[in-house]
């Protein structure tokens, strides 16, 4: 995802069905929420709202943990 | 009474037999604990984000029980002991994230499908000898569909994991072929080669 700072809507304001998309098993979606490096991208980035910014991060960091995503990529390796 | 699930990844070594034992053996030790087993969603083999016990491949396996919560550290701690299983996560779910309608564990891990064993049956009815070799077959086949599978999933999203796995098959493709094929391919790059070169002169 590119990051650019401009003033967008929350996406699961918008569309309802989103918010039971976060979850550590959908991890081919929490991935449009990480960087090419791995970071998690911040919400004032993505316009996430910070109630689900929270639960994209904890549920990111669960995939993460079993392997799902990684915790970081080298540049290098891609 | 709450609803836990557990994800656990089991080693990628691991293949139908050997990996229903492990898979029953978690269920019977969770119900010896206390606990109910509610499903068990088998995602096969898969590529790990990162390397676990030099393991680039694993099983994944999503196990999902209902539980009074207060052996779930116990649980934990034989999976932390199990060898066979490179990481485990434990979580609390709610009712509706259970899922339902899944095939029994046989099919899932491919050991028999409904199809496939009545075509045995139809074409190999005389021996029950040879009844062992279909389920050996089944086995095959079950391992020749779960890379496939797994390609597909990764293709969506790791375009470099699906190159990788297909290039090893193009490269043997290409050797088993004749060897007048490949002698063109070099005299084409060969050719092609020259006209660089005739290009660099005429520059």
């Amino acid at each position: 995802m590119v990051l650019s700072y401009q003033k967008k809507i929350c996406p699961f304001k918008e569309n309802q069905d989103l918010i039971k998309m976060i979850d550590y098993k959908e991890y081919k979606f929490l991935r449009k929420f990480l960087t090419d490096q791995g970071k998690i991208i911040p919400g004032y980035v993505t316009g996430v709202s910070s109630k689900y910014q929270r639960l994209i991060a904890k549920e990111i960091k669960k995939a993460r943990n079993i392997a799902l995503l990684p915790y970081h990529v080298d540049p290098r390796n891609v | 009474m709450s609803y836990y699930e557990t994800m656990y990844i089991a080693h990628p070594a691991l293949e139908g037999g050997r990996l229903k034992d492990l898979v029953t053996s978690i269920e019977s030790s969770m119900s010896n604990l206390g606990g109910k087993t509610c499903a068990i969603d088998i995602w096969g083999k898969k590529k790990l984000a990162y390397p676990i016990n030099k393991e680039k491949y694993g099983i994944y396996i999503l196990f999902q029980f209902e539980n009074d919560g207060s052996n779930n550290k116990e649980f934990n701690l034989e999976l932390e002991h199990n060898p066979n299983i490179l990481a485990y996560l434990t979580t609390k779910i709610d009712n509706n994230k259970i899922l339902a309608d899944l095939d029994s564990l046989d099919v899932q891990l491919g050991l028999s499908t409904t199809n496939e064993t009545d075509d045995s049956a139809a074409s190999e009815e005389p021996s029950e000898s040879n009844e062992a070799d279909s389920e050996s077959d089944s086995h095959d086949s079950a391992a020749s569909e779960e890379p496939s599978e797994s390609n597909e999933a990764d293709s969506e999203s790791d375009s470099n994991d699906s190159t990788v796995s297909e290039e090893p098959s193009e490269s043997n493709e290409a050797d088993s072929e004749s060897d007048s094929n490949n002698s063109t391919a070099s005299e084409e790059s060969s050719e092609s080669n020259e006209a660089d070169d005739r290009n660099k002169e005429e520059k």
